[in-house]
């Protein structure tokens, strides 16, 4: 008797779980739901890049300002405007690298959220602002990677090795190869 | 920290104007940015209207997330306003503008007022 009913409790508690499972499985996804799930991988993007530019951080400010060879660049007819430009720009390529797959993956995450609330007609001004501002490179910096790239191959070739390729902090090297004034 | 010394006869260019509107850009995107961390949070909260599925969602959503997310901004925020700072220094320097490049390399290493 004691054992029927047992069984019987079981059977209830099993159709009732069966059932709600399949109400779950068949209920709709409403645009509400979209949104959160895209908020949401948004908020880990943000989270992981946050992460990654610490640790890129720390690796530039523990890095040892090289010192770069006057013989050296004497031989390579090097101009020092020239050798700043090829600095500053390595020193922003190698936080990009650094830091890109972080900031690829927090780009698309916002792009697809502005491609889902484009097709809703929604606004998307302020996503674009935090693409514009906070993600992608200036238009400063793709002018500065246009004129290093009219540098002479085998200045950009010197620098690049002796500034090696992690990320580096930029004014002190500057400081301490008498290229910055201050 | 240093204090801050004076420039006398600095007048900012253009160029340093636009600089200063780019980190107030910056400045507010990384507030946009905050608001859609956190709109998948809060919006679990507040657009149930059962409220036995409201606490549930309140207890299921992802505080460590939110709290790490909404910590990364003012690094991802400093990291774009120093990198636009250390372009102005550079900027000058290559022009020869003493005044504006200490301008801006006060701004790199930030000062406090007398």
């Amino acid at each position: 008797m004691v054992a029927n009913r047992i069984k019987l409790k079981f059977i209830f508690i099993y159709v009732f779980f069966i059932f709600a499972f399949s109400v779950s499985a068949e209920s709709k996804v409403s645009d509400n739901d979209i949104f959160n799930f895209l908020h949401k991988n948004i908020a880990k993007s943000t989270a992981e890049l946050g992460k990654v530019i610490e640790s890129c951080e720390k690796k530039r400010l523990n890095s040892v300002a090289v010192l770069l060879n006057v013989d050296s660049l004497k031989k390579l007819k090097a101009k020092n405007s020239d050798v700043i430009l090829a600095l500053t720009y390595i020193n922003f390529n190698n936080s990009f690298k650094c830091e890109k797959s972080a900031r690829i993956k927090l780009a698309y995450d916002l792009g697809l959220l502005t491609s889902v609330k484009r097709q809703h007609q929604s606004n998307i001004k302020n996503i674009n602002e935090i693409e514009d501002n906070l993600i992608y490179p200036s238009v400063k910096q793709i002018r500065l990677s246009i004129k290093y790239l009219k540098l002479p191959a085998k200045l950009k070739e010197y620098i690049r090795v002796t500034a090696g390729d992690k990320p580096f902090d930029l004014l002190k090297i500057l400081r301490i190869n008498h290229l910055l004034d201050i | 920290m240093n204090m801050c010394k004076p420039i006398p006869g600095l007048q900012l260019d253009d160029d340093s104007l636009q600089s200063l509107k780019r980190i107030q850009k910056k400045i507010t995107s990384g507030k946009f940015l905050a608001t859609a961390v956190s709109v998948g949070v809060f919006s679990n909260i507040f657009t149930k209207n059962n409220l036995p599925i409201a606490s549930y969602n309140v207890t299921q959503t992802d505080w460590v997330l939110y709290a790490q997310s909404m910590k990364a901004v003012p690094v991802i925020i400093k990291a774009a306003v120093r990198q636009e700072i250390e372009q102005m220094v550079i900027n000058y320097q290559l022009n020869y503008n003493h005044k504006h490049l200490l301008f801006w390399k006060g701004m790199y290493d930030g000062c406090q007022q007398n």
